[in-house]
């Protein structure tokens, strides 16, 4: 079983589950709910599933799916079922997305899934799920609780990947605030009614890009995008889109999703 | 590498100034390091356009990196170079060949056309070559450690204090950004009560020169001898002595230590392994120790405070109950209080996803300049660009910089005390006819 750890605190019926090391980030659940029976071996299934996940979409293990097909020496590859539901799901976001959400990195028309297969016409086409498989995952979460009668529950993935589901214990929704990585200051406050925040941005933090203020070397543009939707994997696809969309392909977009708020901030 | 300059206003002052977060006749950075008044943008237009015109006194390696450095300061104009060892000579004329050339500073120092001396010899001649100097009527910047003996350093000290000349010693890291802020951050709480400190300095090097007669061997290799050196507590320890200092605004009281040749046994005097502890008034204590035969640990000058840890090496700090790691943790205390708020989602991905139980803050935004200690000259962007400008700024304006001198001396104090502790086994108190009203204990 994946490392992961979990506290119950009975006076609220509060589960909180933690899985620190998963898809290059830390996964964190709380669930509201009465039945500490049920919500144990609910969160066992969470843990087992997140596990399954990183198995097909971390493309730094050399034994996941994502690693077999990206280092395959035949253009038609057998694939798991999640792998192919993943793929048929990348299809219909390069649509959606004018083509700018892409896991191919530019090839997705030299791909095509199938009958457990996939097949590519172009040697040189590698899969890089960074953009998809948290908001993938969370949708599978989120339908894991609700099968089991979770109704109030808030889920953090990173950070960057939430999802609200119901209310908090002392609200009508689960409120979320966006502050600026730069200064700190609250940018947009947010409400979680049964729907997912994603955010993405390209500004480094340790990494980098500068300002070194002692030769005065330009600081890149920094900025940051929102997307507040009902289906967790949207608000996960779309946040990356963007961060790299036009304005103008923003507003096609937007027509082609229902059900989204996206936002973008110059910081 | 630009040999001339056109005279005018240093740019990198000026944003090292505007980095600092100071806003005209703003007081906040400044109360907090008044030798940075000198820096400050309407000193900086008050010499615009002029030159001070400066002497290189030494031109081994660490002159001529100070040669560099002056080579890209505007207002400095290199005029005169001193070495008693024609190598060291010929190499710093060849950096700047319209210098006039010496080997004996004292006639150097005769010349009226010198605003300012810049001193990079061995420590047993910095006291008596900072003495002429500023009897010349020389302003003078000198390297660390301050002098080879505590009377020597007394006397530098007394004949500053009545002279009118600027003085500098080269106590960079009061002129490095991350440690400014860092020291700011400490100074407001951030990390709570000092408790303690740790600092090291680990290097796997012999720390030799190149010797190519043997009778040169205690000029070139005058860090390993008792007679020119204080070893590795004058030439690296004294950097991290003063951090300290200035993290808790006082003196320590006493310093015990043990101090040993483990391993570099070629006929060297000074210790190549020492263990320091220093302990102020109230039982905070500075844990120093260096060694140059294993260079795992490199260098850390770390402030513990009982709510944090300043990492001022790396320029980054570390916080005992850090609520940033978790949103739902947040979550969790609020509901138990019944209050209903909005809590911060961590922010997008670029933030470190795969946080640990310990996460990093910067303390200074964009690149930081990381000194990983293994240098045996000096590396780029750990201010020691900027102290050596605002000197030749000082050689214009005569301003004397707050606090450097009073820095060097306390810091040079506590090397020379850990090695009369280590070398006498016992612990030393902080003598009495050494103190100077800066010092706070």
């Amino acid at each position: 079983m994946i490392e992961n750890r979990t506290d119950w605190h009975e006076a609220g019926s509060l589960f909180h589950g933690v899985v620190p090391r998963v898809m290059g980030t830390r996964l964190e659940v709380l669930m509201v709910h009465p039945d500490i029976e049920m919500l144990s071996r609910l969160w066992r299934d969470v843990a087992g599933l997140l596990e399954s996940m990183d198995r097909v979409f971390d493309r730094f293990a050399p034994d996941s799916e994502v690693s077999r097909l990206n280092s395959r020496s035949r253009d038609i590859v057998d694939i798991s079922p999640v792998m192919e539901d993943a793929l048929r799901l990348c299809g219909d976001y390069y649509e959606r997305t004018l083509h700018l959400f892409d896991v191919t990195l530019g090839h997705f028309r030299d791909v095509t899934v199938g009958a457990g297969k996939v097949i590519f016409r172009n040697p040189m086409v590698r899969l890089d799920f960074g953009g998809f498989a948290k908001g993938y995952a969370l949708r599978s979460v989120r339908r894991l609780l609700a099968a089991n009668g979770v109704k109030n529950a808030f889920v953090d993935f990173g950070g960057s990947s939430i999802i609200g589901m119901g209310h908090h214990p002392y609200g009508d929704c689960w409120k979320v605030g966006f502050d600026s990585p730069e200064t700190g200051v609250r940018l947009r406050d947010f409400r979680l009614y049964d729907s997912s925040l994603s955010t993405s941005g390209n500004t480094p933090s340790y990494s980098g890009h500068i300002v070194n203020p002692l030769t005065g070397v330009a600081n890149r543009r920094k900025m940051a995008a929102t997307v507040v939707a009902g289906d967790s994997l949207d608000a996960e696809v779309l946040s990356t889109v963007w961060m790299i969309a036009s304005p103008e392909q923003r507003r096609q977009i937007a027509e082609l999703s229902a059900d989204v708020e996206a936002n973008i901030y110059e910081l | 590498m630009k040999s001339e300059n056109e005279p005018g206003t240093d740019l990198s002052l000026r944003r090292f100034i505007k980095s600092l977060g100071y806003i005209a006749g703003g007081t906040a950075i400044l109360s907090m390091a008044p030798w940075l008044v000198s820096c400050t943008q309407e000193k900086l237009s008050e010499i615009r356009g002029g030159q001070a015109r400066i002497a290189v006194i030494g031109t081994g390696s660490r002159g001529q990196y100070h040669i560099h450095n002056l080579l890209q300061i505007p207002h400095a104009r290199i005029v005169a170079l001193c070495d008693d060892y024609a190598p060291n000579l010929d190499a710093a004329s060849a950096l700047v060949p319209a210098a006039r050339r010496y080997a004996d500073y004292r006639k150097l120092l005769e010349e009226d056309d010198i605003d300012g001396v810049v001193i990079a010899t061995p420590l047993n001649w910095h006291a008596r070559m900072v003495l002429d100097g500023l009897s010349a009527g020389k302003h003078v910047f000198c390297e660390k450690a301050m002098a080879r003996t505590m009377d020597e350093c007394k006397a530098i000290y007394q004949a500053y204090t009545h002279s009118d000349r600027v003085l500098y010693f080269c106590m960079q890291r009061m002129y490095d950004e991350k440690y400014i802020k860092g020291m700011q951050l400490v100074h407001n709480g951030l990390i709570g009560d000092v408790v303690g400190m740790r600092c090291h300095w680990f290097r796997n090097a012999d720390w030799r020169r190149p010797v190519p007669s043997p009778e040169l061997e205690r000029r070139i290799n005058w860090r390993l001898y008792r007679e020119s050196s204080g070893g590795l507590m004058t030439e690296l320890a004294s950097h991290q002595l003063e951090v300290c200092n200035w993290a808790v605004g006082r003196m320590p009281l006493s310093v015990a230590g043990m101090g040993d040749i483990v391993y570099w046994k070629d006929g060297r005097e000074v210790y190549d392994s020492v263990n320091v502890i220093y302990r102020y008034s109230d039982g905070v204590k500075i844990n120093y120790e260096s060694l140059i035969s294993n260079r795992f640990n490199g260098m850390e000058d770390q402030i513990l405070g009982n709510s944090g840890t300043m990492d001022l090496t790396k320029g980054l700090y570390y916080l005992e109950n850090d609520n940033s790691l978790s949103g739902i943790q947040q979550l969790l205390a609020q509901i138990k209080e019944k209050a209903f708020e909005a809590i911060p989602a961590a922010g997008p991905s670029w933030r470190s996803e795969t946080k640990k139980e310990y996460p990093p803050h910067s303390i200074v935004e964009g690149r930081v300049y990381v000194n990983p200690g293994q240098s045996t000259v000096g590396v780029d962007k750990d201010g020691s660009d900027v102290i050596l400008s605002s000197f030749c700024q000082a050689c214009i304006t005569g301003e004397k910089a707050r606090d450097v001198v009073e820095e060097a001396y306390c810091a040079t104090l506590l090397c020379l005390l850990a090695n009369q502790a280590m070398e006498e086994g016992r612990t030393v108190i902080f003598p009495e006819e050494y103190r100077i009203p800066y010092m706070k204990f």
